[in-house]
C-alpha cells in the first residue's frame, strides 16, 4: 500500500517537474522572440529616418555623393540581412565623420536634430540588443543543461543566435572619399 | 581637499571640545543613574502599596530615558552647529546644511515620492511619519552639484504599525538626463523581513534582470518595460552603483565604533530613477549624530562624502552617455 502510494508520489512530482521545466522553455523561447522583435521595431524606425537624413545631407555634401548613394542603396536590403546592415553602420560613420569638417551643415537645425534622433534610436537599439542577448544567454543554458535539455531535445526548442557587433565596426574607420 | 584632510582638521579643532562634552555627558548619566537607582529602591523600601511603587518605577524609568536625552543635548548640537556645518562647507561650497529641514512637509514628500509612484494610497500612506517628529528629521543638506540640485535629509521614519521602518539619509538629486519610464533598484539582503511599505518597492510584474552577473546577485532591478533598464543602466552605472556599495559597507567596516554595530550586509540601498531625478534611500541608520564612543562620527561623515561622490560621478557618466553620438 504505502509503496504504492510512494511510486503514485513520485510519478506525480515527477509529471510536475516535467510540466514546470516545459514551462519556464516556453517562456524563456516567448521572452528571445519578444526581444528580437524589438530589435527589429527599432531598427525600422532607425532606416524611416535615414531617407530624411541623406535629403538634408546631400545639399551640403555636393563632393560625397557616392557616400549618401551607397547608404540609400544597403538601406534596402540591410533589414534582412545582416551583412547589408554591419555595411551600412560603417557608411553612416564616414558619412558623419564627413559631416563634421562642413561647418554648414554642422550648423543646420535639421542635422543637429536628425542626428539627435539617430543617437537617441541608436541607445535604444543597443539597449534592445542587450535585453535579446541575454534573453539568448538564458535560452541557450536552459536548454543544455540536464535536465531540461531532454525536455528542449524533445519538443524541438532551438538554441537562439547571439547579436555580435560588426567587423568593420570594430576596425578603425577611415574616411574615403 | 580629500576626505581624510577634511577630517584631520576638523579633528584638530573641535576633537577636543567634543571629548569634554561627552565627558560631561557620561557624568550627567551617571549621576542621572545613581539618582534614579536610589530613588527606586527608596520607593521600594518606604512604600507600602505595591501599585504605586510599580507606577513610580515605570515614571523613573520614563525621567531616566528623557534625562538620557537632555544630558546628549550640548553635546549633540556642538556637533551639528560647528563639525557638521564646517564639514558641508569644505566639502561642497555650494552646498548648505541645517539641523532640521525649513519645511519638513516638503522632506516628507520627497520621502513618499517613490511610494505614491508605485500606487501606496490612503490611510498607510498617511500614517507613514517620521519617529518623534523634529528629532525624526534632522542635518538637512540642500544645493547643487555641478549644477544639479540635491538635497540629503536623515529621517528616521515609522509606519502604520507604529514600527521604525527606516533610519538612515534619503536622497533627491537631479540628473541631466530625463529617463522615459522609470527604472527602480533595490539591494538584495538575506534574511531582511521589512516591516515597511518599502517591502513591496519592486513588484513581481515589474522585475527583470541585467546583463551584468555581479550587478544581478546584489541588486533586484524594476522597470516599466524591460529594455528601459538596459537603456540607462549601462556597465558604467552598474559599476559605479556596485562600488558605492562596495564603500559604503568599507565605510561601515572600517569607522564605525559602536558597541552594536550594524552588520554592512544588511545595509538596504533603494535607488527609484523617474524622469531627470533620482531618490535613493539609504538605510544605513546614521543620524550625524556623536555617540559616547565616536566623538567624531567618523562614519557618518565618510557616508555623506560617499554619497555626494556617488551623485556627482552618476551625473558626470550619464552626461557622458548623452553627448556620445555613436552610429
Amino acid at each position: 500500500m504505502w509503496i504504492v502510494i510512494g511510486i503514485g508520489g513520485f510519478v506525480l512530482l515527477s509529471i510536475l517537474i516535467f510540466i514546470g521545466m516545459y514551462n519556464r522553455l516556453v517562456r524563456l523561447r516567448n521572452i528571445m522572440e519578444k526581444s528580437q522583435s524589438g530589435i527589429c521595431v527599432y531598427l525600422q524606425q532607425r532606416f524611416d529616418l535615414i531617407p530624411n537624413l541623406i535629403n538634408v545631407v546631400k545639399g551640403y555634401m555636393k563632393h560625397e555623393r557616392e557616400v549618401l548613394n551607397e547608404i540609400a542603396q544597403l538601406r534596402t536590403t540591410a533589414m534582412t540581412d545582416m551583412k547589408a546592415a554591419n555595411a551600412l553602420n560603417a557608411k553612416m560613420t564616414e558619412m558623419f565623420a564627413v559631416a563634421e569638417s562642413n561647418p554648414d551643415l554642422k550648423a543646420s537645425e535639421q542635422f543637429l536634430q536628425l542626428q539627435h534622433e539617430l543617437s537617441k534610436m541608436e541607445n535604444q537599439l543597443q539597449a534592445a540588443r542587450r535585453a535579446y542577448n541575454l534573453a539568448v544567454n538564458n535560452m541557450n543554458t536552459a536548454i543544455e543543461i540536464f535536465p531540461s535539455s531532454i525536455i528542449a531535445g524533445m519538443y524541438g526548442f532551438k538554441r537562439g543566435v547571439l547579436f555580435e557587433s560588426a567587423e568593420a565596426i570594430r576596425e578603425n574607420i577611415r574616411v574615403e572619399f | 581637499m580629500s576626505f581624510e584632510e577634511i577630517y584631520k582638521e576638523l579633528s584638530r579643532i573641535h576633537r577636543s571640545k567634543l571629548i569634554k562634552l561627552r565627558n560631561k555627558t557620561i557624568f550627567k548619566l551617571i549621576v542621572a543613574f545613581v539618582i534614579v537607582v536610589a530613588l527606586s529602591f527608596a520607593s521600594i523600601h518606604f512604600l507600602k502599596d505595591e501599585l504605586f511603587t510599580l507606577m513610580i518605577q515605570f515614571f523613573l524609568i520614563g525621567c531616566f530615558v528623557v534625562m538620557i536625552i537632555a544630558s546628549k543635548q550640548p553635546y549633540v548640537e556642538y556637533f551639528r552647529k560647528n563639525v557638521a556645518v564646517a564639514f558641508i562647507a569644505l566639502v561642497n561650497e555650494s552646498l548648505s546644511y541645517s539641523i532640521v529641514p525649513q519645511d519638513k512637509d516638503a522632506v516628507l514628500e520627497m520621502y513618499r515620492t517613490p511610494l505614491f509612484d508605485g500606487g501606496l494610497r490612503g490611510a498607510t500612506m498617511n500614517a507613514i511619519d517620521t519617529f518623534g517628529g523634529s528629532p525624526g528629521m534632522s542635518n538637512h543638506i540642500v544645493g547643487q552639484i555641478e549644477g544639479r540640485a540635491f538635497e540629503l535629509c536623515c529621517l528616521y521614519m515609522y509606519s502604520a504599525h507604529q514600527k521604525t521602518t527606516f533610519k538612515g539619509m534619503f536622497v533627491k538629486m537631479q540628473v541631466s538626463k530625463s529617463l522615459q519610464g522609470y527604472v527602480k533598484i533595490s539591494r538584495k539582503i538575506k534574511g531582511l523581513t521589512r516591516f515597511d511599505e518599502w517591502q513591496h518597492f519592486i513588484s513581481e510584474k515589474e522585475r527583470t534582470k541585467v546583463d551584468v552577473s555581479e550587478f544581478d546577485k546584489d541588486f533586484y532591478v524594476g522597470s516599466n518595460d524591460p529594455i528601459t533598464p538596459f537603456r540607462y543602466l549601462t556597465h558604467d552605472v552598474m559599476e559605479l552603483i556596485l562600488n558605492y556599495k562596495n564603500e559604503l559597507i568599507d565605510v561601515q567596516t572600517r569607522f564605525n565604533r559602536n558597541l552594536l554595530p550594524q552588520n554592512p550586509k544588511r545595509i538596504s540601498l533603494d535607488i527609484y530613477w523617474r524622469g531627470d531625478e533620482v531618490f535613493m534611500r539609504l538605510g544605513n541608520k546614521k543620524m550625524f549624530e556623536p555617540t559616547l564612543r565616536n566623538p567624531m562620527c567618523k562614519d557618518s561623515l565618510a557616508c555623506c562624502v560617499s554619497t555626494l561622490a556617488f551623485a556627482n560621478e552618476f551625473n558626470r557618466i550619464i552626461t557622458k552617455t548623452i553627448e556620445s553620438t555613436s552610429v
